[in-house]
């Protein structure tokens, strides 16, 4: 007898439960939908401004890049209700007991570089400015150098040393020097002209120059992006309800058979 | 008591099943990855979909460990509807959301269209 009323009102807490979850759910749902619709007229207007073709699907790069927005999960402990807490994930069928936090990168880089340097790295993207400042302004034009005028650079010894002139000589030691010192180069350092930042910056892939709408709709999609994971949260804690209303139901029919 | 066996995961990817505008918007917002195979965790669906691949996208997301949320718009959902009903894994979370064309219908919804059943008329609680 009194573990039946004890177990009535564990039910009727979870119902509760359940019901606030729910009431929570939907007003965040609410919200969500008025965020998405802002964001999906800014973009319209954007595509209307900047031309359909400028933002489209196929401008999405395909170069690995890893996400500036990842979701952290934890698993949350029990409440005064005395539900269990460490609950396999494997096991369990409704998402008890998990939150989900979401992780923005706000510097721009990768957290997660997935990153590799592959077809880019051709490009002069291994250089750190900083480290020789002379290099940094001179490296392009001495690559410039060397690939407009080799023939230039060939023509100079094929005519022989004692030809040459002065200036000639000069030109033609900077550029073994120039070549000399980019070959004892490390693969490791960064392109002064394009950095990680820029490159993970999904606005970027539909041009240095976006309207404005499209800025705005990234920020409405970004405040969406919050509002999803607390509505993921709401929506685990509305199944975790669930579940534990049909146990408690079935503890109590079958007490009662 | 089961100790927490349940490990944490950190930084999990949040997956796209949606139109070209909605996966745009996503991605601008900075979840989009594409991994060194160029694997993508995101579909773009559009009249040439094929329920197919939709069902092969989703089935993919679902069984990656690295994806913690997949959004589907509810349209796209509803072609696959036996599929998300079956599923019933705590990760990856479903969430089904509005399109821009199609509103969002809580009635559809797997998970509030559980709950509505546990309170309805025949499973009324015994008071």
């Amino acid at each position: 007898m009194l573990e039946d009323e004890s177990n009535q009102k564990k039910l009727e807490t979870e119902v509760w439960q359940c019901l606030d979850s729910v009431h929570h759910l939907l007003k965040r749902r609410e919200i969500l939908h008025q965020t998405l619709r802002q964001g999906w007229m800014e973009l319209t207007s954007a595509r209307y401004g900047m031309g359909p073709s400028r933002i489209s699907s196929l401008l999405f790069s395909l170069k690995p890049h890893a996400p500036s927005s990842v979701v952290d999960i934890r698993v949350s402990p029990s409440d005064s209700t005395g539900r269990d807490s460490g609950v396999k994930l494997d096991n369990q069928p409704h998402g008890a007991a998990l939150a989900f936090d979401l992780i923005r990168d706000k510097a721009g880089n990768d957290e997660r570089p997935s990153v590799t340097n592959t077809g880019d790295s051709t490009e002069s993207d291994k250089r750190e400015p900083s480290s020789n400042p002379r290099r940094s302004t001179t490296v392009s034009t001495g690559w410039y150098l060397v690939y407009l005028e080799p023939f230039a650079y060939a023509s100079c010894w094929s005519v022989g040393p004692l030809s040459r002139t002065d200036g000639e000589e000069k030109e033609v030691d900077e550029i073994e020097r120039l070549i000399d010192d980019y070959s004892a180069d490390s693969p490791d350092e960064s392109s002064p002209a394009e950095t990680p930042k820029e490159k993970a910056q999904p606005l970027y892939w539909f041009g240095t120059l976006v309207s404005p709408h499209l800025r705005s709709a990234q920020d409405s999609f970004s405040q969406a992006l919050e509002l999803i994971v607390e509505i993921v949260n709401a929506q685990t804690e509305v199944t975790h309800a669930h579940s534990n209303v049909l146990k408690l139901r079935e503890a109590m029919t079958s007490e009662e058979n | 008591m089961a100790a927490a066996q349940a490990t944490s995961r950190s930084s999990s990817l949040i997956a796209i099943i949606g139109d070209e505008d909605t996966v745009t918007g996503f991605l601008l917002a900075g979840v989009g990855n594409v991994d060194l195979r160029r694997k993508t965790n995101y579909l773009v669906v559009d009249n040439k979909t094929t329920v197919k691949a939709i069902e092969e996208a989703f089935k993919d997301f679902t069984n990656r460990e690295d994806v913690a949320i997949v959004l589907i718009s509810q349209y796209i959902a509803n072609m696959i509807r036996y599929q998300i009903d079956s599923y019933n894994k705590p990760l990856p979370a479903i969430l089904e959301i509005p399109s821009k064309d199609h509103p969002y219908d809580a009635s559809q919804d797997s998970i509030l269209s559980r709950v509505k059943h546990m309170f309805s008329a025949d499973n009324a609680i015994r008071t």
